[in-house]
């Protein structure tokens, strides 16, 4: 009988200790941003194919309907991060892009005035949709938002793909944009 | 001819006999976790009530446990609310079925199924890795008769105090959990298995049972020649 209960309490005592190494982290691989890249497309003399990141210019970067600027004026990236709403279901974004930027300086002794120049802009539309999935990681950590399934609804750029269907804090490319 | 079929007819009966008188049940227990008054005195997030039932035929129970549960996370940003009601079946094997006071060392497996309700309100801007340029909004997202199932290893003891009063606990490995009925909330907390980080998770708890018997319980002291040394339990129907 004491052997029995010797026994059990071992086995209690094992399964507690297991218990309370359960693994229960704050740790969450989701986040709310698409990423955008633009590529410039060469074909080389010798017919290979060439892809590299083209830097490109933006006026602004806004989520329409909501009057949210992402970007400030004259950023110059090859990808941008574009945080989709967390409270819905899809997210349209305007960006207009330019050219480029040409600063008059004007001597106006004492002070000297510089007048900025965006040359041609273009506004283009990404506007995509998702599903959400909600976690509770731990009491004390909080809660996640998980995208998935996303599906590019309306993008304006002359050739773009969807590379990723869901939004991951591993900077892993959702959508390309071809030059 | 005539002799040996009346010797065989009266030698069926017997073991026939003997089988009912071994296998038919010879009580019922009947628990409650005592855990649950604690958790109403001093936890104000968890309330659970569970009763446990099984049936004792020769070295094995028939299990049976049924439980309601709530649970209540409220966090400044974050609400989370859990009901549902679970139950589990399963066999345990005695190991202490010699035993004159009828204490019970058991090892056993149960399947658990819980179907519960859980809702989660949340602010947007607590959201972790997210951006918080966008304003803040309190969402809502809730699961709705959602169901799990799982299997549990058990082992445990039960120790008679006086009469038929038993005290005991029962140690729980749970383990291959399936959630269904869900939509875009992953629950935290599963009725009757716990928090829903994984698979796996083992739980714990205390029983004050009191037996009910039918009838003696035969205790075969002598296990080479059980038909003949018998002895009745030392507790009393």
């Amino acid at each position: 009988m004491k052997q029995l209960i010797g026994f059990f309490t071992f086995i209690f005592l094992i399964l507690i200790l297991f218990s309370s190494c359960k693994n229960e982290d704050c740790v969450s691989s989701a986040n709310n941003y698409l990423l955008v890249t633009f590529l410039n497309v060469d074909t080389l003399e010798n017919g290979s194919i060439s892809i590299k990141g083209k830097d490109t210019t933006f006026y602004s970067v806004t989520a329409i309907g909501n009057d949210l600027e992402f970007y400030t004026k004259a950023l110059k990236k090859d990808t941008l991060k574009l945080p989709v709403n967390p409270a819905a279901d899809q997210t349209t974004f305007q960006l207009v892009m330019i050219d480029s930027i040409r600063y008059d300086t004007l001597a106006n002794n004492p002070v000297v005035l510089d007048t900025i120049y965006y040359l041609h802009p273009k506004p283009h539309v990404i506007s995509v949709s998702y599903e959400r999935k909600f976690r509770v990681i731990t009491e004390s950590c909080g809660m996640e938002i998980s995208y998935h399934n996303l599906a590019a609804d309306t993008i304006t750029f002359p050739s773009a793909a969807l590379i990723t269907d869901y939004l991951s804090r591993f900077n892993t490319t959702n959508i390309e944009v071809y030059f | 001819m005539r002799y040996i079929f009346s010797i065989m007819m009266l030698l069926s009966s017997v073991f026939a006999t003997a089988q009912i008188s071994r296998y038919a049940p010879s009580a019922v227990r009947v628990g409650v976790d005592p855990g649950t008054f604690l958790y109403q005195i001093f936890s104000q997030k968890r309330n659970f009530f569970e009763v446990e039932g099984d049936m004792d035929i020769d070295n094995f129970f028939l299990v049976a446990d049924l439980g309601i549960s709530s649970i209540t996370i409220d966090e400044p940003t974050f609400r989370y609310e859990n009901n549902g009601t679970y139950r589990r079946f399963g066999v345990d094997v005695n190991l202490m079925k010699n035993d004159p006071d009828l204490n019970v060392a058991f090892f056993g497996f149960r399947h658990g199924h819980a179907n519960f309700n859980d809702n989660l309100d949340f602010d947007t801007r607590a959201v972790i890795q997210s951006n918080t340029k966008w304003p803040n909004t309190t969402e809502t997202t809730s699961n709705n008769q959602a169901r799990a199932n799982w299997f549990e290893l058990n082992t445990g003891l039960r120790i008679r105090i006086v009469k038929q009063l038993y005290l005991g606990f029962t140690v729980r490995y749970k383990l291959f959990l399936s959630v269904k009925g869900t939509e875009d909330l992953k629950p935290y907390y599963i009725p009757g298995f716990g928090k829903n980080i994984g698979t796996s998770a083992a739980g714990f708890n205390y029983y004050i049972s009191y037996r009910l018997p039918f009838r003696k319980k035969i205790v075969y002291t002598d296990t080479k020649n059980d038909k003949t040394a018998v002895e009745k339990s030392k507790v009393k129907p």
